[in-house]
């Protein structure tokens, strides 16, 4: 082995074992993310639990709205989820709403489905109300989906005419026939984004990952700010003495983070899928959005660390950082259930892609291919701040 | 003389407007004991951060058991032991562990690193403390296993930074037996001090360092040779010392006169004469005489005449 390896191992090792003695950091590492996550699970109930009902409008009541309410209706994975009331008018349907009675309301127009059989513009209107957000949400993803339902079943109704036998046209009724036909194909009802609030992501899966990020930060900051913890005892100085490349005390303080780092989150995955049942996704998939994150982490918390001279405000400085990061990337609430503003910000973090993935992979499953952009996204973090984070800070073990 | 183990050719290290260490050569043999004595921020620690590749180099070269700094600094690594000033010792490893530590570092493993971890703890008296936490040691077992931890792999040269700085008297006796018994097993050492006592004692020859610039080296012999016939007078005073120091200094025969803590130091041809003299400015600048002492001259006087300010003035 490479003696700068070696060295470097032995540095981890040694760190390793610093950590391992030391029980601030044991909490920090594997009882407190498990501990606030079991917390907010109890105390929060499951997000699966969501219910709500949907008032419905249906002033058309032929082919194409009718397969949109019996899709929601006959949904699986919307049964015992989403209740629809019928209304006899558009305007009940906005009292219903406007009283809080129900969540939100669908208002199909009449004429609608000749609207969308002949291609012209069809509507559907979703009632929203300031006090379900979420319901309001959950209608508009609905028929967001639906729309682009609508637009396939148009798609294949146009190729069946312009393939007709012969190069003749079809007939009326042959037309009426196809149109039946790809209005009466069945319209899989599904939630946009699983996230949303209505998917099968339970509490625990959504807090496991978040609290287990959140303290990620705290816990591989030990090998930045152990840099300058060395420098403080003066056995830095012995170190670089040493006959060993100056590049290994770095990369043995990184090598020893990065180990406690992919072990505090591999104990969090094990601890909460065994203990509070929650999910996380495959394997493989969890895998690499995980090694992501660690790296991430420790090229955020090192670079925090080279602005400052000490090892107590080094960690003043992560602790604001980690802290600023967290509340901006949904870690304390489900950012879906933030406006579309903080959405959107929650995905300019690492840490807010990084829960987003994790939250993803259960909900809508996938594998190692579905995280490649996420994981993509987040190490562009750990390889920006690393680069600067080791051009700021290798002075520090400079001659 | 003996085969040089360190060579420091002229190193000059600047920070900003302050030059620290301007031009130091040293040459120690196999087996000297060498000390560098000055006072605080005379360069002493500078040296010798340059010298075991802590601290990069303006000017110069650094060559330990024939490997340069510049192109093989490993190498010369290797042959050299550093004992920091303070200590550097990980609180919560123990003995044992702060030493394989350290030893591994320097390359030692398997029945080797054994042994020698067993050596060194024997040789700082810490074999029945090997298991225990450093945080646990008195300081004066601190200050051994921070030496200790510098003579893992053997070293051919063992640079000392102020090792006493700060520790007890016994703690301070355990030191100097430890490095005397070093000195007596054939190590080049190089010591730094701002203890005339300390450099006199260890040291078989002395470089006298004061504003980062070596001023005068040899043995103690050679060295109170080199300022001629002297006497030292040591005035123990209370009152305006700068301005008996001051008085003193005019006086004819008077060499230097500096101002010290407990009183004002001065060089002067035929001190006995003088004493009459002393006494009569030290009334006329109200001063008050607590003693007065005749001493032989040593490393302390020759600093004194040399730069006309005490060590620890």
């Amino acid at each position: 082995m490479r003696p700068l390896v070696l060295a470097a191992f032995r540095i981890a090792a040694k760190d390793l074992r610093l950590r391992l003695r030391d029980r601030s950091a044991l909490i920090v590492a594997f009882f407190a993310p498990f501990g606030i996550a079991m917390i907010i699970s109890f105390a929060l109930g499951d997000i699966s639990s969501f219910r709500a009902t949907f008032a419905v409008a249906n002033g058309d009541g032929a082919e194409f709205s009718r397969a949109f309410v019996d899709g929601i209706r006959n949904a699986p994975n919307l049964r015992g989820v989403i209740t629809l009331r019928d209304t006899a008018d558009a305007a009940e349907a906005r009292s219903l709403v406007a009283s809080g009675s129900v969540g939100a309301g669908l208002v199909f127009p009449a004429g609608f489905s000749d609207d969308v059989r002949a291609g012209r513009g069809a509507t559907v209107t979703v009632l929203r109300s300031a006090d379900s957000p979420i319901s309001g949400e959950v209608a508009q993803a609905l028929a967001t989906s639906f729309a682009a339902e609508l637009g396939a079943s148009r798609l294949a109704l146009d190729t069946a005419i312009a393939a007709g036998a012969a190069g003749e046209p079809p007939s009326p009724e042959r037309v009426a026939a196809l149109a039946d036909a790809a209005a009466s194909t069945a319209t899989p009802v599904r939630l946009v984004d699983g996230s949303v609030g209505a998917g099968p992501v339970r509490t625990a899966s959504y807090f496991a990952p978040s609290m287990a990020i959140f303290f990620l930060f705290y816990t591989v900051q030990f090998g930045a700010l152990g840099v300058l913890a060395e420098r403080r005892d003066g056995t830095l100085a012995r170190l670089l003495a040493a006959p060993i490349a100056r590049e290994a005390v770095l990369l043995g303080k990184a090598l020893g983070m990065f180990v406690l780092g992919l072990v505090s989150l591999g104990v969090m995955i094990a601890s909460t899928t065994a203990l509070l049942g929650a999910s996380w996704g495959p394997p493989l998939a969890v895998a690499s959005i995980a090694l992501a994150t660690v790296l991430a982490a420790m090229g955020i918390t090192a670079l925090a660390a080279t602005f400052a001279a000490t090892e107590e405000r080094a960690a003043g400085f992560v602790s604001i950082v980690a802290l600023g990061l967290s509340l901006l990337g949904g870690t304390f609430i489900p950012i879906d259930q933030a406006p579309p503003i903080m959405r959107t910000i929650a995905l300019a973090t690492p840490n807010g892609i990084a829960l987003r993935a994790f939250t993803d992979l259960v909900a809508d499953g996938g594998g190692v291919v579905s995280t490649l952009p996420a994981v993509t996204g987040i190490l562009a973090f750990a390889i920006g701040c690393g680069a600067v984070a080791l051009r700021r800070g290798g002075a520090l073990v400079a001659a | 003389m003996q085969t040089a183990i360190l060579e420091v050719r002229g190193i000059r290290k600047r920070y900003g407007e302050r030059l620290a260490v301007d031009g130091v050569s040293l040459r120690v043999a196999t087996g000297e004991t060498y000390g560098l004595l000055g006072p605080n921020g005379a360069g002493k620690t500078t040296t010798i951060s340059m010298v075991c590749g802590l601290l990069a180099r303006d000017a110069g070269d650094v060559r330990v058991a024939g490997h340069s700094m510049n192109g093989d600094a490993l190498a010369a690594k290797a042959a050299l032991g550093y004992v920091p000033q303070d200590l550097a010792l990980y609180p919560d490893l123990s003995a044992a562990e702060n030493l394989r530590f350290f030893g591994q570092l320097y390359g030692l493993g398997g029945a080797r690193l054994k042994e020698r971890v067993g050596a060194v703890l024997d040789t700082v008296g810490l074999r029945d403390r090997a298991r225990e936490k450093v945080s646990a040691f008195s300081g004066g077992m601190k200050r051994r296993l921070n030496i200790g931890a510098a003579l893992l792999h053997s070293p051919q040269l063992l640079l000392l930074d102020e090792p006493t700085v700060g520790v007890d008297p016994q703690t301070r006796s355990a030191i100097f037996e430890a490095i005397e018994e070093l000195g007596r097993a054939g190590k080049a050492i190089v010591y730094t001090t701002h203890y005339m006592e300390e450099a006199e004692r260890l040291c078989d020859r002395v470089g006298i360092i004061d504003q980062g610039r070596i001023i005068a080296e040899g043995t103690r012999r050679e060295l109170v040779a080199s300022i001629g016939a002297c006497d030292r007078v040591a005035v123990g005073a209370q009152g305006d010392l700068a301005r008996l120091a001051a008085a003193l200094r005019a006086l004819a025969g008077v060499e230097s006169a500096s101002a010290v803590a407990e009183g004002v130091e001065l060089l002067c041809r035929d001190g006995r004469a003088l004493l009459p003299a002393i006494v009569a400015e030290a009334t006329a600048t109200h001063a008050r005489i607590t003693s007065l002492e005749m001493m032989e001259p040593n490393l302390e006087t020759v600093f004194l005449r040399l730069t006309g300010k005490a060590l620890r003035e």
